[in-house]
């Protein structure tokens, strides 16, 4: 009963009806309850400001057209995966430094840097190959793996979050990629 | 391999996996409360159970169930083309109710009886008997949720972050709050004058007893407002009479005079008010009823088959989520009977901190003297500087304020008085509703010693409100529901209240405990100092900014 009249943020279904219904205020309410989180996703990949915003816009406008016929089940992880993708690919376009960078040359060791070799493996291939190792893995490995390599989360982020030091998320980090390597050589992929 | 072709396989992750860490991590996230808070939650369940379930064949043999409730937003699909939105920047604004669903953080305390024969007591020390350990709170999905209110909005107290270094801003985004907050506590004066009555004859009632005492005079008039509204004829009389009002529309505004004078949400402070209503699927019911439930008492509905597991569990998830976790226990004794038609629960949940803190390091050790033994149990002490002392015929008291301008009053009755002495008279509720007008009032250095508590209670209101007059809606040949449905008979089969009070220190010296003796009618204390020890069974009033009491307790046992 308090004087200002803008309504609380709503529940995911009712957003995800709103998309449905092909109501602006989907957009609203997304906006109103994600922004921080989705700049955040942004933010880690991206670094400038201005790109984030832009970024922000560009996730919300292809929330907009993915909804319907999407029907996601956890809205947070659909929105911040399509805001990661639209990071990922703005920042191949421009490149600048940022956590990603750092986070990606971690892992480029992994497999060598032949041209075949990524011929070989197409992209869903290697997702399904990635999904597969860390359901194999205890939850914090998992957890630590999608911090680093898919949100691009500085280590003390994770290291904070998790009450560990940064010398055990980097341990951890290390394992994680050792064990990744062994799969994918097992799998066959020749490295 | 390039940095490239992995972040194109990783784009096409396994949707669960990330699903999955989004969990994770918002599981982590949850705040802590400070420890110093003083955190109060109360809950309160009304049944209402049907009679001659099968004996007269009322029940209709293909029931019409109720159909889902208008949604606030009804959104209709346009057939254009969908046009693409313009994406601005909406306000930085966006607040939202807290679902609190984290357990309370504070530990309930535990005397420690260390060496009592140091102390040579007259009295045997015993500790209370062990806690049982605390039991997880049921969070489950509210998958029979039918329609959810929208709730008022509260401007949130501006963050300093988003001014950086324009300061003016922030004081000028400060102001606005503050007449924000103002303007909501704005009530037509006296509004309150009628619920003196009630708050002096449900505190006698329902603090009665050895053990501790708490309940939630504002929690109990919500719920018995929703009652009055589901019931028609004298049913509904009743009601009002004991709340000294004549019509349902009085009723109505006092509610809404109630919500508006109490529930806040504005980032610092948290008194947090819910409803919902519970409707079982084998009836029809009025719809306009449940709408006025909704629309009026933000009532959340719920349908389903009342009395099955799965719905009792959604109703102590719901319990649970509305009092923060503070009543797990006490949530996991709520279960509906098989032949419950409806129910009714109403919540407060309410947290603030001490404007001034206790300092851990002057927290110590000593007798608390309950009726049948002595107690060792951590005190809090404090000295309060030229602070204002109170008193009255029979007790002594003080004030200490919370944030948001609330504050909790420690009453302590004078040598050879109980508390039940002093709840007999009105006398310590006129202090507490009017203190600036309260006669009796001196400023004074006060060496407060106060102890720890957490204060449970879990109780029947039934017999209670019975005692105030309150009695045809319990006698299924008197109750009076045919507003909700006159599809069967029904009645109130049982008012389920509970309550949970505790508080907590950080802060200041340690002072000497002597007992204070005041007799009779005192006049005013002739000293500048004071020792107010509350080392025997006291009572307190968790008020409101409105000074109105949001929760009344006794302390028997620390």
């Amino acid at each position: 009963m308090e004087l200002q009249t803008v309504a609380l943020s709503l529940d995911d279904e009712k957003i995800i009806a709103l998309y449905w219904a092909r109501d602006e205020k989907a957009i609203t309410e997304t906006d109103k309850k994600y922004r921080n989180y989705l700049f955040c996703v942004a933010r880690n990949i991206l670094q400038a400001q201005p790109d984030c915003e832009e970024c922000l816009n560009d996730t919300y406008l292809a929330a907009w057209n993915g909804m319907p016929p999407a029907m996601p089940r956890v809205l947070k992880a659909f929105l911040s995966t399509i805001a990661r993708r639209i990071a990922i690919n703005r920042y191949h376009k421009n490149q600048r430094h940022s956590e990603m960078t750092v986070a990606l040359s971690e892992l480029e060791d992994i497999l060598s840097d032949s041209e075949d070799i990524s011929a070989q493996l197409d992209a869903r291939e290697l997702g399904s190959a990635i999904s597969a190792f860390l359901r194999e893995l205890p939850q914090r490995r998992r957890f630590v793996f999608i911090s680093r390599y898919y949100m691009a989360e500085p280590i003390d982020t994770i290291a904070k979050h998790l009450g560990l030091s940064r010398s055990m998320v980097n341990k951890e980090l290390a394992a994680v990629r050792k064990d990744l390597k062994e799969k994918l050589e097992s799998e066959g992929y020749a490295l | 391999m390039k940095p490239q072709d992995w972040n194109e396989g990783l784009n096409h992750l396994d949707q669960d996996l990330v699903e999955e860490y989004i969990e994770l991590k918002d599981k982590k996230r949850k705040p802590k409360r400070p420890f110093w808070m003083a955190t109060v939650a109360a809950a309160l369940v009304v049944t209402i159970g049907l009679g001659m379930l099968a004996g007269n064949g009322i029940l209709p043999s293909n029931p019409p169930s109720l159909e889902t409730l208008p949604a606030t937003e009804p959104s209709t699909p346009t057939t254009a083309a969908p046009t693409q939105p313009v994406v601005t920047n909406p306000a930085t604004i966006a607040p939202t109710r807290p679902v609190v669903t984290n357990p309370a953080t504070i530990a309930p305390t535990q005397p420690v009886v260390t060496n009592p024969a140091t102390f040579a007591p007259t009295q045997p020390v015993v500790t209370n008997p062990p806690t049982t350990p605390p039991q997880e709170p049921v969070i489950v999905p509210l998958n029979n949720l039918v329609y959810e209110p929208v709730y008022p909005q509260m401007m949130k107290y501006p963050s300093a972050k988003d001014y950086n270094t324009n300061s003016v801003g922030f004081y000028k985004a400060v102001e606005v709050w503050k007449q924000d907050r103002r303007n909501q506590y704005l009530q037509p004066d006296g509004y309150a004058d009628s619920l003196t009555d009630y708050f002096q004859k449900s505190t006698q009632q329902f603090l009665q007893g050895d053990g501790n005492q708490v309940y939630s005079p504002l929690n109990v008039y919500m719920a018995m407002a929703m009652v009055a509204e589901t019931a028609d004829g004298n049913s509904r009389q009743q009601i009002l009479d004991l709340f000294g009002l004549e019509t349902i529309e009085q009723l109505r505004e006092q509610v809404n005079n109630l919500w508006n004078a109490h529930y806040c949400d504005d980032g610092v402070t948290s008194t947090l008010l819910a409803n919902s209503l519970w409707l079982d699927d084998s009836y029809s019911y009025n719809q306009e009823t449940a709408q006025l439930l909704a629309n009026r008492y933000y009532a959340s509905t719920f349908n389903g088959d009342l009395g099955t597991d799965a719905m009792n569990q959604q109703l102590r998830s719901w319990l649970n989520e509305n009092t923060g976790g503070m009543l797990t226990e006490q949530a996991n004794n709520i279960s509906l009977p098989k032949n419950t038609v409806f129910s009714l629960a109403s919540s407060v949940y309410f947290t603030a901190s001490w404007d001034s803190k206790f300092g851990e390091k002057n927290t110590k050790d000593a007798l608390f003297h309950a009726a049948d033994a002595d107690r060792k149990v951590p005190f809090m002490n404090k000295k309060l500087m030229n602070y204002t002392y109170f008193w009255g015929e029979n007790f002594g008291a003080v004030e200490l304020a919370l944030t948001g301008n609330n504050s909790m009053w420690l009453i302590l009755p004078d040598e050879g008085y109980t508390v039940a002495d002093v709840l007999a008279s009105d006398e310590y509720l006129q202090m507490t509703l009017n203190s600036e007008a309260w006669e009796n009032q001196k400023k004074l250095d006060i060496n407060l010693s106060v102890p720890k508590f957490d204060v449970v209670e879990q109780q029947d209101l039934v017999s209670g409100l019975k005692a105030m007059g309150v009695t045809d809606v319990f006698d299924s040949s008197t109750a009076d529901f045919d507003i909700v449905t006159d599809e069967t008979p029904v009645w109130v089969d049982e008012i389920n209240h509970a309550a949970r009070v505790v508080i907590d220190e950080d802060g200041c010296k340690g002072a000497a405990f002597t007992v204070i003796v005041y007799a009779g009618m005192a006049p005013p204390p002739d000293v500048d100092e004071i020792d107010f020890v509350l080392d025997r069974p006291f009572a307190f009033i968790v008020s409101s900014q409105d000074n109105l009491p949001l929760f009344a307790g006794v302390v028997n046992e620390p």
